[in-house]
């Protein structure tokens, strides 16, 4: 009886302690010392991925490397990250459990993905005074008075009926666009399409004159690259 | 060519050393000596900075010869100088006592070099102070450096002002970023030892442990230990939370020597902290914090008596304490107000899904029946004397398997009885979130915090495993009522020691003030210290001798 009586208490308390440490960690992924920082820890909710059968949710379906600001200016480097444009979040691969985990907008204030080629590409919180209001995450072209920024959107579309990999029917697509901003320094976030006029009747007033500096310039505003040379130039001529 | 050989050995080896140049702070206490009780104020500037990216966190210890640690406070720097004070405990023994200022990051090397300055105390209960142990110490004279000019004049016979004027050189000036000018009493025995020392690590003692770059945080650290043999344990993850409205929660892991650490930005004043290791063996270990201290290099010590002069100097500062306390009674700080800045617009577990406001809704007697009416997506389950609370998972859309991280006044909490007596009255407010959350390596399945009207940490004590501590974190900003703030009533008597203390951060080539005596005989040693642009100190005394 006494025996008995003993096994059932040590089954108690191995369960009593298992269940105390199933409550703060992963099942399988044991806390080690690497964990520790003086830094503020990344937090957020596990992220569920959508079953997208055609396009995708993200703008990258890839993991790309990359760094992370927060709001206290703690800077977490070579993470693994995604943007999910569909649901305007940053998705961190947290390698040590194998989570994804959708990582606190509240918090964050800039991220980046590292370039081969040299500078990141670099993403900022920014509160839209516009329609969808709030904070969003913005790819910033160019950063003065004067910002260049694009918001990737993506949203899913009705298209002609198609069976996806399952056999199953579909009518949608999961589609990404690129908005272009030029948040004046008034904070006014104004939208327009990458042409010329479009971006031109942003000034208003101005327009003679930022017409005659591009011409000056010889930018006839073809290409990304002409933009982002155009609101520099514009930026320092005029704000 | 082997001459050569080792020069280019040696700038190779040196260079990096050099590189990254080491800070020094100086400390300039208000006064040389004080009464047990009395607050000394300070301003410690840090120079030779070489880094942009620096902390500005500078702590200032008491020790006595023997460098047992008496008190510690902390202050933040602003653009290199900082002001604050350290209440002298009031039971300290009649001595000399060493001051010293530190950074954290000067733990790291240990060749770091610290200035204290000493303080002589006298006991405000001592009524024959006759004789001291006295350091034997290589002083630095305090000098008077070209490019400041100190004048004053005599009072005349009725009036108890000397009127002081500071000139600075035309040379100085430009270089100059802040001018302090003290004056005050002149302790006849004191100020033999009021100049700076230099003095290292007592690198025996030392250990040195993260050492981080506090900028307006500070770094506790402490160890894990097993109560019966005290070894330490290793591994063991380690919950650190501040109960607020807004809670702070952080975690750490304990390392080979049980150690562990936290970095706490934006505290300040004395608040309480709670502790708790979370492994199956808890109950088995202890936690303890360790002090932030350094351990500097003892002086050696001789024995001096006093002479008539000095010690009649001591006997009327300690009558005057003791008289001082009589007409104007003893006024302590507010050391015990506590306040931590948000850094962000959310508690560490996020938005909340919901939040419940049981008072809102009919008196419920216990937290079994607000579950049930109130907390749509808490399930909460009493069977055969055991609780258990499980959260809707909004992801999935099914409930989570285990308990969520259950939280009570932002204190964790793992056993769920806790939640039960609870009624609706007791309660203000319950965030709850139906997700699986991520802070760092550690994952709840859902938060379910509590907050209830009447925060006190009572109950604490009587749950196995919080540990409460009530820590010291940054100084709160105050100013030292010196100069004309003080409203002299023409019917007490004037005790001061400091008579004037100003900080100049835009200087002039000349400064005048007037200063107002005290009631105390004694001559007056007026200091002007000037920290220059490229941090290096010009500094200047003189001593004004009154009839």
């Amino acid at each position: 009886m006494r025996i008995r009586l003993k096994t059932i208490i040590t089954c108690l308390l191995i369960f009593a302690a298992v269940h105390l440490r199933a409550q703060l960690t992963n099942i399988g992924f044991t806390l080690s010392t690497e964990a520790n920082t003086t830094q503020y820890k990344l937090s957020g909710n596990q992220f569920y991925p959508l079953y997208v059968p055609m396009g995708s949710e993200f703008m990258n379906d890839d993991w790309q490397k990359g760094y992370v600001i927060l709001e206290n200016q703690d800077r977490y480097d070579s993470l693994h990250l995604k943007l999910n444009t569909y649901k305007d979040e940053l998705i961190w691969l947290h390698s040590r459990s194998s989570s994804l985990v959708e990582l606190d907008k509240s918090t964050i204030r800039e991220f980046g993905f590292y370039s081969e080629t040299g500078l990141p590409m670099m993403f900022r919180k920014l509160e839209m005074n516009i329609v969808p209001k709030g904070d969003h995450y913005f790819r910033m072209l160019y950063n003065g008075k004067l910002k260049l920024v694009i918001w990737f959107k993506t949203t899913e579309e009705e298209v002609p009926a198609y069976t996806d990999k399952y056999g199953y029917m579909r009518n949608t697509n999961f589609k990404m666009r690129s908005n272009y901003f030029l948040i004046f320094p008034d904070n006014d976030f104004e939208r327009f399409r990458l042409k010329r006029m479009p971006f031109l009747y942003l000034f208003g007033e101005k327009q003679k004159e930022v017409r005659k500096l591009l011409r000056k310039n010889k930018n006839r505003l073809m290409k990304e690259s002409d933009f982002i040379n155009a609101v520099q130039l514009i930026d320092r001529e005029f704000y | 060519m082997k001459q050569l050989i080792w020069i280019i050995t040696a700038l190779i080896v040196g260079f990096p050393l050099g590189s990254e140049a080491q800070e020094t702070i100086h400390l300039f206490p208000d006064r040389s000596s004080c009464v047990s009780g009395d607050t000394v104020w300070f301003y410690a500037v840090v120079s030779n900075n070489g880094s942009e990216n620096s902390g500005n966190i500078i702590h200032i210890q008491l020790d006595d010869l023997t460098q047992n640690h008496i008190t510690k406070v902390s202050v933040a720097s602003d653009n290199n100088c900082s002001s604050g004070y350290l209440v002298v405990p009031d039971s300290l023994s009649t001595g000399i006592y060493t001051l010293t200022a530190f950074a954290n990051i000067q733990k790291k090397e240990t060749s770091s070099i610290f200035y204290p300055r000493y303080l002589v105390v006298y006991n405000r209960f001592d009524n024959n102070i006759s004789e001291f142990n006295i350091p034997v110490s290589e002083f630095k004279e305090a000098k008077s450096e070209p490019g400041i000019s100190i004048t004053a004049n005599q009072p005349s016979n009725n009036s108890r002002t000397v009127d002081v004027k500071v000139d600075t050189d035309n040379n100085l000036c430009p270089d100059a970023l802040e001018m302090i000018v003290t004056a005050r009493l002149l302790d006849p025995f004191a100020d033999h030892f009021s100049g700076e020392i230099e003095a290292g690590f007592e690198t025996a003692n030392q250990e040195p442990f993260m050492p981080v770059r506090e900028n307006n945080g500070i770094l506790i650290t402490g160890r894990v230990v097993q109560k019966e043999t005290e070894h330490p344990v290793q591994n063991t993850p380690v919950l650190l939370s501040i109960a607020d409205t807004f809670p702070y929660f952080d975690y750490c892991v304990s390392d080979a020597g049980g150690r562990f650490y936290f970095y706490i930005r934006n505290a300040v004043g004395k608040g309480n902290i709670v502790l708790q290791e979370v492994s199956e063996h808890a109950n088995e270990n202890r936690i303890e914090l360790l002090e932030n201290y350094i351990e500097t290099q003892k002086a050696p010590v001789t024995h001096q008596i006093l002479t008539l002069q000095q010690n009649t100097f001591a006997s009327d500062l300690v009558k005057a304490a003791y008289f001082n306390r009589i007409f104007k009674g003893f006024r302590a700080f507010e050391t015990d107000s506590f306040s931590i800045k948000r850094e962000f617009t959310h508690p560490f577990y996020g938005p909340p899904t919901f939040t419940f406001y049981p008072e809102l809704f009919i008196d419920l007697p216990d937290f079994s029946e607000i579950s049930r009416e109130i907390l749509h997506g808490v399930q909460y389950r009493e069977k055969n004397d055991e609780v258990t609370i499980r959260l809707f998972n909004n992801g999935n859309k099914s409930i989570f398997k285990n308990e969520p991280l259950k939280l009570l006044d932002g204190i964790p909490i793992f056993n769920p009885k806790l939640l039960s007596k609870l009624k609706t009255q007791d309660i203000d407010k319950i965030d709850a979130v139906y997700f699986k959350r991520y802070f760092g390596d550690i994952s709840f399945d859902g938060v379910l915090s509590v907050y209830t009207k009447n925060r006190t940490l009572g109950w604490v004590e009587s749950v196995p495993g919080l540990n409460v501590f009530k820590y010291t974190f940054i100084q709160p900003p105050l100013s030292q009522e010196t100069n004309k703030s003080i409203q002299k009533s023409p019917n007490s008597p004037d005790f001061r020691t400091v008579f004037y203390r100003n900080r100049w951060t835009e200087t002039s080539n000349s400064k005048s003030f007037s200063v107002d005596l005290s009631d105390i005989k004694g001559d007056m040693l007026i200091e002007v210290i000037v920290v220059c642009k490229d941090k290096r100190i010009v500094q200047n005394r003189k001593v004004i001798h009154l009839d």
